[in-house]
């Protein structure tokens, strides 16, 4: 375990949330629901769209260009572009602490937003198909996977799943947990797509099979909306609108390959493997000092997969981890408090360091932790690219 | 693609056909054409390597070649999808996608022949079969074996 040479501890906080409605069928372009949540962000910081100078990007439908015209910011000091499909919000807010530690700008604009249910997947009534880049991944995707109609994430964190599950003996009652967990959380959350629809067991394990062993409910919805956050200097964000919430540490981590998953010589070595024990040098904390578990989730065993990268249990000892409640309000280390991926709705799991934000402010409503203090968010994308971030309030 | 034998269109398989970025996963792609499943192997280190790649990880040499593999590998993990994502697999679903470990080290992802997916089991040993695509060319597939 190596600590990052340079370490940006602290020296960046969280000061502005923003999300748009969450829906199944929005009618608008993936730019205009980032700009609407990037202007809530802004706005709930406290500062003026001018005093953004920084904009970092997920692989999105919108360029730092536009964003810069749309909110007038003259002088763009930093701008990027990560390309770690689910993990890039998360690389995001890496990439904008250190931008920030270094001097090169104040305030950086991070924001997701797409039509993951209207204009994803081709679909009868699709007008306009929005196309998210793949950039990292195309080569071995239409070379190697297509042919075999292995076209779809569902289809390939499979092959990790299938073999995890065989090797350590998993049952479905781990998936479950999850499913579960996330889905009562929802009922929390008025900004959730499935509040209102609780989730028995029955229905879970009853929910039909979609690429073995993945049924259903394994799977994240698919849904339309965005979300920002603002970055800011830790020194200035004391005198904004909300209490800061900091960020002591961030790293991303890729698979080896990461452009090949059947090709890694441990297939269970995933990109949080190599994240987390920097994240945590840096931050100085463990992984079960945290208060609550923001883990990307789309898919639920890709959950389990990453609760394990984080150190918080021994490979093949999740299914003892997420069992009795131990992920549920009330639980020790309390999963995805909004509904997540699975049961609030995909933004890719800048959601999640939203949610990260409320609690550490105390603004939870419902699903607040008790005097939460310390947590993690994770992000997961294209073949197993793991990102972490570690906020304290 | 080369080698490709003029058959009933019936007995192609639907799957859709790779699509190469650069010559080395044309060559890949032509010798399954030919019916021989070739990887590349470093003329430096002897290391086998796959999906195709300029350089040798294991020792940075530029220097490799084509070699052919003796098609025999044991299965490391599938999945068995049960809805298809793409239009080629509406017919044909349930199938399982395999990633079979072959004897000479590396992995490959590969379509199932020859068993019912349900019997499908970590380490079982496979052997690779060609089947002929629409669009001229082979994939290769995998089979249980014997020996």
């Amino acid at each position: 375990m190596t600590a990052p040479g340079i370490d940006f501890r602290d020296k960046a906080a969280i000061v502005g949330i923003g999300e748009t409605e969450y829906v199944r069928g929005a009618d608008k372009p993936s730019a205009e629901m980032m700009l609407e949540a990037t202007r809530t962000a802004i706005a709930d910081s406290g500062l003026s769209p001018h005093d953004i100078d920084g904009i970092v990007l997920p692989p999105v439908l919108i360029t730092a260009e536009e964003v810069a015209a749309n909110l007038g910011i003259r002088d763009i000091r930093y701008s990027v572009t990560v390309n770690m499909g689910g993990a890039s919000p998360i690389t995001a807010l890496q990439s904008a602490a250190m931008a920030i530690a270094a001097g090169v700008a104040k305030n950086i604009v991070v924001m997701v937003g797409w039509n993951g249910f209207s204009a994803l997947r081709p679909k009868p009534g699709i007008k306009n198909r929005e196309v998210v880049s793949l950039a990292a991944m195309e080569r071995t995707l239409k070379n190697y996977y297509h042919p075999y109609g292995a076209a779809s994430p569902v289809q390939m964190y499979a092959w990790i799943a299938m073999r995890h599950k065989q090797t350590f003996g998993i049952s479905d009652e781990a998936t479950a947990a999850v499913a579960m967990a996330c889905r009562k959380h929802a009922q929390l959350n008025d900004r959730a797509i499935t509040k209102g629809q609780p989730m028995d067991l029955e229905t879970y394990r009853n929910s039909r099979m979609i690429s073995e062993p993945f049924r259903l409910f394994d799977c994240c919805l698919e849904t339309d909306g965005a979300c920002a956050v603002v970055i800011s200097r830790a020194d200035e964000a004391k005198d904004l609108r909300h209490k800061p919430v900091y960020i002591m540490a961030a790293a991303e981590g890729h698979p080896y390959p990461a452009d090949d998953i059947a090709n890694r010589p441990d297939m269970f070595h995933i990109g949080l493997n190599n994240s987390a024990p920097k994240a945590f040098a840096m931050a100085g904390v463990k992984p079960t000092d945290m208060d609550f578990l923001k883990v990307y989730d789309c898919f639920t065993y890709v959950v389990l997969l990453q609760l394990e990268a984080l150190g918080l249990c021994e490979q093949g000892a999740v299914e003892e981890f997420v069992k009795d409640g131990n992920i549920e309000l009330g639980g020790k280390y309390p999963l995805n408090t909004h509904g997540g991926l699975l049961s609030q709705a995909h933004v890719w799991g800048l959601n999640h360091v939203v949610e990260a934000t409320r609690q550490l402010r105390g603004d939870a409503g419902e699903a607040q932790v008790n005097d939460a203090e310390l947590g993690v968010v994770t992000g997961w994308g294209d073949f197993g690219d793991g990102s972490l971030a570690i906020l304290r309030r | 693609m080369s080698g490709f034998n003029e058959k009933d269109m019936s007995e192609c398989i639907p799957n859709p056909a790779p699509s190469p970025n650069h010559y080395l996963d044309e060559e890949f792609w032509g010798h399954c054409a030919d019916g021989i499943l070739c990887f590349q192997c470093c003329l430096d280190c002897e290391t086998w390597r796959h999906i195709p790649r300029f350089m040798c990880a294991n020792c940075g040499s530029a220097n490799w070649g084509w070699r052919q593999s003796n098609g025999r590998g044991e299965l490391y993990t599938w999945t068995v999808c049960h809805m298809p994502m793409s239009p080629e697999f509406e017919t044909v679903f349930p199938y399982a996608v395999l990633v079979v470990e072959m004897e000479e080290g590396v992995r490959m992802t590969a379509g199932l022949k020859g068993m019912d997916h349900q019997d499908l089991a970590i380490g079982l040993p496979m052997e690779v079969v060609f089947e002929p695509l629409k669009e001229g060319g082979k994939l290769p597939f995998f089979q249980p074996r014997s020996t």
